[in-house]
């Protein structure tokens, strides 16, 4: 495994923690708890990095080409 | 609901996955290295294994090889936990013996469906005797991947027995059908879900992976000496006579008799269910297209023929 992937998976490995506990929390806060939107700001700004980090190491496959039912697997 | 063993080096990671398995109704052992998971697996027989890859010393797939290598452990499930896109990891994972895949990070309920579905099979495969056993979990361990494919697998092992009755085959040829339906798209545990379950036209490298399904199906089953008549409809139930099929574009004669009679059934199948990327057709149109099929040189018009006498005989 090249450096880079090593870094990238480290990198989504802590992001999907934050992500993950974020996402425990909501589940077990009632829907009244005033920190809410706070924890809701975690799940969203841990999301938009994933996204980011997947912007910056975009998968290889591109183009684009059509699909029939000849290509049924 | 059941015990799962939990097997990560980042503690974080295993406590997410802990307090998500927990809080869906699992027991959790977790473990924070390879050796560890092993001596663990011995001692607690859990129902399912949840293991990243990625960890020094004894890697994911060096503790599932051991895992599977060892008779009181042979039949538990192992998941592997890799990177999003690595291909590579999930035919290293397959050799090592993994039954299915996740990818991180991952989606919480498609997590907890899997687990769940996984320990469904785990409990069902205790019933049945270990040859038996390993090929239904194979097989049953596909379908759960993909909602779509519900029972494709019991539809074609009962179209290709009744189609290679109607021929006149003998006993082995038809009990190779029946394994055949359950095992001939056994090769998908090596393709990502993004490719498996896109439901879009597959682009150029997509398709081509996609493809490798049943090369790979054809090795799965290479491990096993009682497959031998199943490996041939596994590697080439894609084939097409005009030699414009895959994996090896094999033409006419050269594509074995019990994987051109999967091929027909395949796609008469395929036609008539829902898939992620296309709407069920009726019975009449994948008549019309098995028979433009024929037609085209693809298939042989015999063989087509008998198998639609059976359709409007058998299935009103
Ligand atoms: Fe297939
Ligand atoms: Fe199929």
């Amino acid at each position: 495994m090249m450096p880079d992937d090593k870094r990238r998976h480290d990198f989504t490995n802590h992001l999907g923690i934050i992500l993950g506990f974020a996402e425990v929390l909501l589940t077990n806060m009632s829907p009244e708890d005033a920190r809410r939107s706070d924890v809701e700001e975690i799940r969203k700004a841990a999301t938009a990095a994933l996204a980011l980090l997947a912007g910056m190491f975009p998968d290889p496959i591109t183009n684009d080409t059509q699909r029939d039912s000849r290509q049924n697997p | 609901m059941g015990v799962v063993l939990v097997v990560d080096d980042i503690e974080g990671n295993a406590r997410l996955l802990a307090s998500l398995l927990t809080a869906d109704g699992h027991s959790v052992r977790t473990a924070a290295n390879g050796a560890d998971a092993v001596r663990l697996a011995l001692s607690v027989h859990p129902d399912l294994v949840l293991m990243d890859v990625m960890m020094p010393e004894v890697d994911g797939f060096e503790a599932c090889r051991q895992i599977k290598g060892q008779a009181a452990t042979r039949l538990t499930p192992v998941v592997l936990v890799t990177a999003l896109t690595d291909t590579d990891d999930r035919i290293r994972g397959i050799d090592a013996g993994a039954d299915d895949f996740l990818s991180k990070p991952f989606n919480r309920h498609e997590l907890l469906a899997r687990v769940r579905s996984l320990l469904r099979l785990k409990r069902y495969t205790d019933d049945l005797d270990t040859a038996e056993s390993v090929i239904v979990s194979l097989a049953l361990t596909i379908e759960a991947r993909d909602s779509n494919t519900d029972g494709h697998c019991q539809r074609l092992a009962a179209y290709a027995v009744s189609l290679g009755r109607a021929l006149g085959l003998d006993e082995d040829d038809v009990a190779a059908l029946e394994r055949g339906g359950y095992l001939h798209d056994v090769g998908k545990v090596g393709i990502p879900d993004a490719v498996l379950l896109k439901p879009g036209p597959l682009t150029d490298d997509e398709f081509a992976l996609m493809k490798q399904h049943t090369v790979i199906g054809d090795r799965l089953c290479g491990e096993l000496r009682s497959l031998r008549k199943v490996r041939p409809i596994v590697r080439c139930h894609h084939e097409r006579l005009d030699g414009t099929g895959y994996p090896d574009g094999l033409r006419g004669d050269a594509i074995p008799l019990l994987a051109q009679l999967m091929g027909i059934v395949d796609v008469f199948d395929a036609l008539t269910t829902v898939r992620p990327y296309k709407a069920a057709l009726p019975r009449a149109r994948a008549v019309e297209e098995l028979k433009a099929e024929a037609a085209l040189g693809w298939r042989r018009a015999d063989l087509v023929g008998t198998f639609l006498s059976l359709v409007e005989r058998d299935l009103p």
